[in-house]
């Protein structure tokens, strides 16, 4: 009686979840949509991300409905161009992390052993350094731009796909399909792509998804700080740093990109969350 | 992984949290700070209507905004150290009110020889703060300590008209009995110099010419600065330092003038901003300035009138220019330099940078001899400025090469600048990449490398035009332009030493107009302004366009 009262109780939880998660994937196409078009020139408001006016820290009105920032220029516009960036970097941040950590964590645990040993530590060395330090040195090294941004990103993001992926290899490689493989003679390539990699796709997308808004978050903070972009390109982060200031008196200039922020990093956690527990195989029970 | 950008997401959050559930009472009371309590007087102040009027009976505090880098004043470049200085110092001169210089050491000076000896004679009665007679001799020690080499003085050059004190700071004369000054006995001193400057007096007004105790320097070296070593002759003394926290000044018992009515002043050294402004909110500071005034907030207190008549707006002569540099392309063109000027509406960056900041069209500013007023016509052409932007090969802005404008990492600055790159993107159709550093990065690139362009600032350090006209002289070691021009020296070079009023001006609008307009290495962009804010229980805050704050006639309370 109680179990059952209890296992109802989870499902109800999951169907939430899952209601939660469909709201939070509508939520991010739509984000990713808007962001495409206005990368594809396609603009939402008649007015350009660096055009200026003279209505200056316009709280929200009709013409701006986001109000304007220090130069007249209309906030909505600017949130929208940032989040191409916000958004492609969260994006890219992921596929550099997924090719750089499938790489690495691949070679690790197919091979195994003192290789295998030795890279670990190696990911043990980079897990050390500190985030924040080495982002902000290769900002002062590189300088401001995208592509600063990226490669610090990736440089900091890469190591919990790799273990994962090494993890997964560990477990699968002693499996019989492989086994089998290798029996058929296939090379060492065509076990990793064919098989493996397929078999361990699933958690990967699970971490991947993790990775995207905590990649967003990091570009806020590293504009944040001012090690972000170059004038007048902009992101969510640069937006809510040159919002901060005027906290009191202009709360919309932080409000908005930050709220940007925080919707699209929650919509990614919901969703995150739930595909785990949808390709968890000990949730196959209950569902 | 990446834990620490999660702290953003929850600071994002709890700001959303405070903005919307408070959003007057925002910062009031977010921050304590090491004030004693007890010490505090309550009182009802009917005339202001504000109830819960809190000050310290004749106390002033007041916020520096970050530790003075060195309170020797042969040493001092900064505003916080010139804060403290000129309150525990005075020298031969004062300033007034008005900026003039009065009798303050000297009571009076004989000018000779067509303006190029000044003999001072010193008031018999005035005391060091340890009871010691102030003679001429401690105004012959601190000159040639300002002037040796050894002391590496960044305000050396304020003496240079010195005879023989350009040479002996660079080296040339090892003899420090060859300068032109010297203490004929304990209370007259003699001032020989090489061209009849007419500004002299203002040099003798300000803190690196104060007087000091060879004495002391020799007994404490470079301790003598700490509070107990430190011995002043001004209406303060240093009291307490209290690194990073605090400087507290008390009145000098031993001051030759009328003593002053604050038994204390409280500097504090707040870097933040919005938490010294919330800390003048919650009456726990007495004034602030800029350096502790948000700019959002200024247009608040500017707008509201029902403020009992706490702030007030002090055009300075401070003046912010972008400087070219002349050999880099497509700087070396004066025509690109020009069509920039006039592409500039600098009218529309002193709205956007909202301290009350006023256009400039020359590099003196008003009141000075010698400014142009601003006229929007004259400055801004965007027809002409593309008109010559193609004369000098680049139509519309095509063909431009990438370049880059460098400013010091700082929140106003970096308003101004991008509002002059959309400016540039706007009139003339070419992109300026903008590049920040930290600011004593930043003034080593200028000297080493100097960069393409820069933004600069220069607060005038006596109020007369020379401190600015003198900056682009061939020699000046703040000239990064790398642009020399003889006719402008020998233009300036003249106009320091005429002494008719009229004719001074004529001739520094001359040299002006071939800076400004004719070979344009810079272009003038505005004057700052100081905003104040000073609680109802305070009056006689002097604010004077040097940016200089006496506290000796400052009265607190009601």
């Amino acid at each position: 009686m109680f179990l059952i009262r209890e296992l109802k109780l989870q499902t109800n939880m999951q169907q939430t979840k899952i209601h939660l998660a469909k709201i939070a994937a509508i939520i991010i196409l739509i984000m990713c949509v808007v962001a495409i078009l206005s990368s594809l020139g396609f603009s939402f408001t008649s007015y350009s991300y660096d055009q200026t006016s003279e209505c200056i820290l316009k709280p929200p009105s009709a013409h701006h409905l986001l109000g304007t920032d220090e130069l007249g220029r209309d906030l909505l516009t600017r949130i929208i161009y940032g989040s191409q960036l916000s958004i492609s970097i969260g994006f890219l941040t992921a596929i550099i992390a997924f090719l750089v950590g499938t790489a690495y964590g691949s070679i690790a645990g197919f091979i195994g052993g003192r290789v295998d040993t030795l890279m670990m530590r190696g990911i043990d060395l980079f897990y050390a350094l500190p985030d924040l330090l080495i982002m902000i040195l290769i900002g002062i090294v590189i300088g401001r731009g995208t592509f600063g941004i990226l490669l610090a990103l990736g440089l900091v993001s890469w190591m919990g796909t790799a273990r994962l992926v090494r993890a997964q290899f560990l477990y699968l490689k002693k499996e019989e399909f492989i086994e089998a493989a290798r029996a058929c003679g296939a090379s060492s390539w065509r076990i990793i792509v064919k098989h493996l990699l397929p078999n361990a796709f699933a958690p990967i997308v699970v971490s991947l998804t993790f990775i995207v808004p905590s990649a967003i978050l990091a570009e806020s903070t590293l504009s944040f700080i001012g090690l972000g972009l170059s004038p007048p390109a902009c992101s969510w982060g640069t937006l809510a740093s040159e919002g901060w200031r005027a906290l009191r008196t202009e709360p919309h200039l932080i409000l908005w990109p930050s709220l940007a922020i925080f919707i699209v990093v929650l919509s990614f956690n919901f969703l995150g969350d739930t595909l785990a527990d949808k390709l968890d195989p000990k949730n196959k029970l209950i569902n | 992984m990446l834990n620490k950008s999660r702290l953003l997401l929850l600071f994002l959050l709890i700001g959303f949290a405070i903005i919307i559930a408070s959003p007057e009472g925002l910062l009031s009371g977010a921050f304590s700070f090491p004030l004693q309590t007890q010490q505090l007087t309550k009182l009802s102040d009917k005339t202001t209507n504000t109830p819960f009027a809190i000050f310290e009976p004749n106390t002033l505090r007041m916020n520096l905004g970050c530790e003075p880098p060195s309170l020797d004043w042969t040493r001092a470049t900064d505003a916080a150290s010139f804060d403290v200085i000129a309150n525990i110092m005075v020298g031969l001169t004062k300033y007034t009110d008005n900026l003039s210089s009065a009798p303050s050491c000297a009571q009076s000076w004989d000018i000779t020889d067509n303006g190029k000896c000044y003999t001072f004679h010193l008031r018999p009665d005035i005391h060091w703060s340890d009871g010691k007679l102030l003679t001429a001799h401690d105004f012959e020690y601190a000159w040639k300590r300002l002037l040796d080499p050894q002391t590496a003085a960044p305000y050396a050059f304020f003496l240079y008209d010195i005879k023989n004190a350009f040479a002996y700071n660079q080296g040339q004369i090892k003899d420090p009995n060859k300068l032109g000054c010297r203490a004929i006995d304990d209370h007259t001193f003699v001032v020989h110099l090489n061209r009849p400057i007419a500004y002299f007096l203002y040099l003798t007004s300000f803190c690196p010419t104060f007087p000091q105790r060879q004495d002391i320097i020799e007994r404490y070296g470079n301790n003598w600065t700490n509070p107990g070593h430190l011995i002043s002759n001004g209406p303060f003394i240093l009291k307490k330092w209290q690194h990073e926290y605090k400087i507290e000044l008390a009145a000098n018992p031993s001051y030759y003038g009328q003593a002053p009515s604050l038994q204390t002043v409280k500097m504090f050294m707040i870097p933040e901003q919005s938490t010294a402004f919330a800390l003048y909110e919650n009456n726990q500071l007495d004034c602030i300035d800029n350096r502790s005034f948000p700019t959002s907030e200024i247009e608040k207190y500017r707008k509201s009138e029902n403020q009992h008549g706490e702030y007030r707006e002090i055009s300075l002569l401070r003046v912010s220019y972008i400087g070219f540099n002349i050999d880099k392309k497509p700087f070396d063109d004066v025509k690109v330099r020009q069509a920039f000027a006039f592409g500039i509406d600098r009218e529309r960056l002193c709205r956007i940078l909202r301290h009350g900041e006023k256009p400039l069209a020359s590099l003196i500013p008003q009141p000075l001899l010698g400014s142009v007023p601003f006229q929007s016509a004259q400055s801004y052409n965007p027809q002409l400025a593309k008109k010559l932007l193609s004369q000098a090969g680049y139509p519309d802005g095509k063909n431009f090469p990438q370049t880059f404008l460098l400013y010091p990492h700082r929140e106003d600055t970096r308003l101004l600048v991008e509002a002059i790159q959309d400016e540039l993107k706007r009139n003339l159709n070419i992109h300026v990449d903008l590049l920040n550093q930290e600011w004593q990065v930043y003034l080593q690139t200028l000297r080493n490398n100097t960069p393409p362009m820069y933004r600069y600032a220069w607060g005038a350090d006596y109020p007369d035009p020379d401190t600015f006209m003198n900056l682009f002289t061939a020699h000046n070691g703040n000239n990064n332009t790398h642009w020399s021009n003889k006719q402008y020296d020998l233009l300036v070079n003249q106009a320091g030493c005429e002494a008719n009023p009229q004719k001074r001006a004529q001739l520094y609008k001359q040299a002006d107009n071939l800076l400004c307009k004719e070979a344009a290495p810079i272009i003038p962009i505005n004057t700052a302004a100081q905003n104040l804010l000073v609680k109802p229980w305070v009056r006689g805050i002097s604010a004077n366009q040097l940016d200089l704050q006496f506290f000796s006639n400052v009265k607190v309370g009601n």
